[in-house]
């Protein structure tokens, strides 16, 4: 893919886009669907466009709630990891709690969280973080965990203390495992975060969610209003997904293989 | 700084002996070789002395004292694989030991700039690890150790990696280095022609336990050029050498120096 034009590198998937709404067509015309099976894709546009204005609303409130649970995840997960890799007694004591809290379902941690915390953003926001920090912990642990043996010797020769061996060797070595643990928490905080308003959307200001909309196309078989909803979640997903992936880029830049100088 | 083994035994956990070295003591300013197959202890030779690991039974004095004791920041260590900091320039690689014994930062710069232009890194110092050759790696590698300001320098197969010439050219560098410094040297390596190049003695270690089979005195004259690898005597020590690393129980003691 390096050094490919966009041109060609988007002409793939572009084709591929095209087959599937081809399909998507056939399968309309051909079995006749009633529209509130599966409309078809101008239906959907159509809807999409009506609705525009409300979504692009509860995208925006989606995406801050998503985008606080993330940052909190980024945050938090990060420190977790740290104290966890601290020392073999930190990691024995709270990882068993860190697994249980992660195998929790949140769809019954989220009605407590609500009513702890209120309907709105605050619960939205800890729903998300309860789905978001567990790849960041764990990957970033899998990070500190793997530095290689001989570059911990090397500190060990010119007496670093374990503070210095954590702060200048074990966390920078394990940035690449952060961002790629923040990868996956960027794929699952919009995600969080729907699945958190359907409990907790309502309320709040600005005419709730994602979530919250979806809940009201469901109740009105609004079909392809779902559909429209539908693919606004996963713009919301590629912009947060891209949006760490660039972040991941910039921070690795020197490490990476396109550093080295090309002939 | 000399380095005395008494009675040194390493074992890990319940196994067998790695290492038993009854005595051996590693003179101030020479640069001591240790060859030997894989697994008769040179690694844990270096490690000892190191203080990376402790000796089961008996003691590594270190200018007197034991390992432990030993001020900081008088080492410097040299692995196979450079063991860079990816996310560090060349020169912040180089300043790292300085960094790490809280020495401030213009001096360090300085003294990273005057290792980099020791090992004919000038030009690159503010590249990253990424975009360094093998070779070009282990000099940075070799430049971090040096700026340590290292009373001992411990050397583990630096250059295993390295195609030959590579290896050569870097051989004949680091014997350059070492006449200017006359740092204690410990040079672990795979290699008898780099041994008998570099060392001022050479220690052939023999598996199961590991143990010192030969001890041999290079009394090839410095400074050591290219052009020694050429010579008679050169060819008679790596024969001599290679012979005992192949057959290290049956070879008679050559004793500390055949003159």
């Amino acid at each position: 893919m390096k050094g490919r034009p966009l041109s060609t590198r988007a002409i793939l998937p572009a084709a591929f886009a095209l087959v599937v709404l081809g399909g998507w067509y056939g399968i309309v015309l051909a079995l006749e669907t009633p529209a509130y099976l599966l409309p078809a894709p101008h239906e959907v546009l159509a809807a999409g466009r009506a609705e525009g204005a409300a979504l692009a609303a509860a995208a925006i409130t989606t995406g801050s709630a998503a985008l606080l649970g993330l940052i909190l995840s980024a945050g938090a997960g990060f420190f977790l990891a740290v104290l966890l890799a601290a020392s073999p007694g930190t990691h024995r004591t709270l990882y068993p709690y860190v697994l249980l809290l992660q195998t929790v379902p949140v769809v019954i941690l989220t009605p407590i969280l609500v009513l702890w915390l209120g309907p709105g953003l605050p619960s939205v926001t800890a729903v998300t973080f309860l789905i978001t920090f567990f790849p960041v912990t764990s990957n970033t642990l899998e990070g500190l965990r793997s530095t290689p043996h001989s570059m911990i010797d090397l500190f060990r020769v010119y007496d670093a203390g374990r503070m210095q061996e954590m702060m200048r060797l074990r966390i920078p070595w394990a940035l690449p495992h952060y961002l790629s643990g923040l990868r996956i928490a960027a794929s699952l905080a919009p995600i969080g975060a729907i699945a958190g308003e359907f409990f907790a959307g309502s309320g709040g200001t600005g005419g709730g969610g994602l979530g919250y909309r979806v809940i009201v196309y469901f109740s009105r078989h609004e079909t392809a209003a779902l559909f429209a909803a539908g693919l606004t979640a996963c713009g919301l997903g590629f912009a947060f997904v891209g949006a760490v992936a660039l972040l991941a880029r910039f921070a690795l830049r020197h490490w990476h293989e396109s550093a080295k100088p090309r002939d | 700084m000399a380095i005395v083994f008494k009675d040194v035994c390493k074992s890990y956990g319940s196994g067998p002996v790695v290492l038993r070295i009854p005595h051996l003591e590693l003179s101030e300013g020479a640069l001591t070789a240790v060859v030997g197959p894989s697994g008769c202890g040179k690694s844990t030779l270096l490690r000892l002395v190191a203080s990376l690991s402790r000796p089961t039974r008996g003691e590594v004095r270190i200018g007197g004292n034991g390992a432990r004791a030993e001020p900081p920041g008088r080492m410097g260590i040299v692995f196979q694989d450079a063991t860079l900091l990816p996310w560090l320039d060349v020169r912040r690689n180089i300043e790292l030991p300085l960094r790490l014994r809280g020495i401030a930062a213009p001096e360090r710069r300085e003294a990273a700039r005057e290792q980099a232009r020791r090992v004919g890194l000038g030009g690159v110092i503010d590249r990253h690890p990424a975009q360094l050759s093998g070779g070009m790696k282990m000099r940075v590698s070799l430049a971090r150790a040096l700026a340590a300001d290292p009373a001992i320098l411990l050397l583990d197969e630096p250059f295993g990696a390295l195609d030959a010439l590579t290896r050569d050219r870097l051989n004949e560098e680091l014997s350059a280095l070492q006449e200017r410094g006359r740092w204690t040297a410990v040079f672990v390596t795979h290699s008898v022609t780099e041994a008998v190049f570099l060392a001022d003695r050479i220690l052939v270690f023999s598996p199961g336990p590991g143990e010192v089979a030969g001890d041999i005195a290079v009394d090839l004259p410095r400074p050591r050029r290219a052009d020694l690898r050429e010579t008679d005597a050169f060819h008679r020590l790596v024969t001599r050498v290679s012979g005992m690393v192949r057959n290290p129980h049956n070879t008679p003691d050559w004793g500390d120096d055949p003159r």
